[in-house]
């Protein structure tokens, strides 16, 4: 005999929908932040960061959201009020994950002052927020062809796929960029390494690129472009958005402090290298 | 086709998000506020260091002292060395020391020394040893 099963239609089913999307941001959120909230250099940094760069750095990820929101979120949004409204969600899912997980790692235990407990959790709630908006491209209905026409061809403009580079360099960047290993490898590169290395992130760049604008042509967002003029036009732009990225990171981490102009470079180009791979992909994921 | 139950459910639906949202912000605000507000008034004071025996207990590997380092400075010190020496009448019996990852602003945190003969046979004073700036 078969059971009758309550069905939920995720279209016209309000809450059914609802509970989809926030289930989805979730994951996202845990799958994007996991190896930062297991990351200790991660939870010293909310409370040893200076608290201005702190308060920047959550400033600045609110247009980030925004933009997010609008050129890829976990819902349809079509209105100015819709992405403001998805950016909020996304900020509430990530500070409940990360003060959960948080407080089950033994991160967050009695005796922390509230400079220490609201500096963990803020640090890790802003980025599994950033986290919970991200990762819905790779998992959510929108992914593929589902997605919205509108959205599609935003995200494919000039603009949109600059701003996508950044969050892409920013996303793959920070779970790097507080580790010991970023300064250690820095140090054992020579001038000829560091070289090689800016070659090789700016080839791979360009490969993703390349990949993109094929991906742009198809939706006829773009009709020509020649390979000099992708390379001058997005690549070489997009890199120097990625070292300007790798190099907010590290400021606002202050990993980079009182190291002299030279040695700050070469750690800048090391972080730059995940950081174009983030952010190369993330234009052809989204 | 949307029913007209499911049309009242996506208008719920939507209320709930709206109130997440807004929750989201209020909590996103309060961070920022704190911390802000807390970077306004932050007057720099360099860690200062106080180390208490919280208990005294014999273990596998002789006495195990568990101390507590209170820092009430509002910066923060790292590798922190706390030194242990148990002492008879100024002559130095036994030294053990051990090292905290972090002492946070304005927080506490425990720890543990052994030694071989017992602390409360001797004079024992704990103290910080020294710190790097994180």
């Amino acid at each position: 005999m078969a059971i009758q099963l309550p069905r939920i239609d995720p279209i016209n089913d309000g809450y059914g929908r609802f509970f989809i999307d926030l289930g989805r941001a979730n994951a996202g959120a845990v799958l994007f932040s996991f190896p930062l909230l297991m990351t200790m250099e991660m939870w010293w940094l909310g409370f040893s960061m200076s608290g201005y760069r702190f308060a920047l750095f959550i400033l600045l990820s609110m247009p980030l959201m925004f933009g997010l929101s609008y050129y890829d979120g976990f819902e349809d949004t079509q209105t100015f009020g819709d992405d403001v409204r998805e950016t909020f969600i996304a900020y509430f899912v990530g500070f409940v994950i990360a003060a959960l997980m948080l407080y089950l790692f033994g991160v967050i235990t009695s005796g922390m002052s509230l400079d220490e407990i609201v500096g963990k959790i803020s640090l890790l709630g802003v980025i599994a927020g950033i986290g919970a908006m991200f990762t819905q491209s790779l998992l959510g209905p929108n992914s593929g062809m589902a997605q919205s026409a509108e959205k599609h061809k935003r995200s494919l403009h000039y603009g949109g796929q600059l701003f996508l580079t950044a969050v892409g360099a920013l996303f793959l960047s920070m779970s790097v960029a507080p580790t010991e290993e970023i300064m250690l490898i820095s140090y054992q590169m020579s001038d000829w390494h560091i070289l090689g290395l800016a070659v090789l992130t700016i080839g791979v760049m360009h490969r993703f690129i390349y990949a993109a604008d094929q991906k742009r042509r198809k939706h006829e967002v773009v009709r020509e472009s020649s390979g000099s003029s992708l390379f001058f036009r997005l690549t070489l732009v997009s890199y120097a958005i990625v070292l300007l990225i790798s190099f907010y990171i590290l400021w606002t981490f202050g990993s980079i402090d009182g190291m002299g102009l030279e040695e700050r470079l070469k750690v800048i180009i090391v972080l730059g290298f995940p950081a174009a791979v983030g952010g190369g992909a993330s234009r052809l994921i989204i | 086709m949307a029913t007209k139950e499911s049309k009242k459910q996506a208008a719920a639906a939507d209320k709930m998000e709206w109130i997440i949202a807004v929750l989201g912000m209020a909590v996103l605000l309060v961070a920022l506020g704190f911390i802000l507000y807390r970077a306004v008034t932050h007057e720099s004071k360099p860690p200062d260091l106080s180390v208490s025996v919280e208990s005294v207990e014999r273990g596998e590997q002789g006495y195990r002292v568990d101390f507590l380092v209170n820092n009430s400075g509002t910066q923060t010190a790292a590798a922190v060395v706390i030194e242990g020496e148990l002492s008879n009448g100024g002559q130095s019996v036994e030294k053990s020391n051990a090292t905290l990852a972090y002492a946070p602003a304005n927080s506490t945190r425990r720890g543990g020394l052994y030694f071989t003969n017992d602390p409360r046979l001797y004079e024992m004073t704990i103290r910080a040893g020294g710190f790097e700036k994180p």
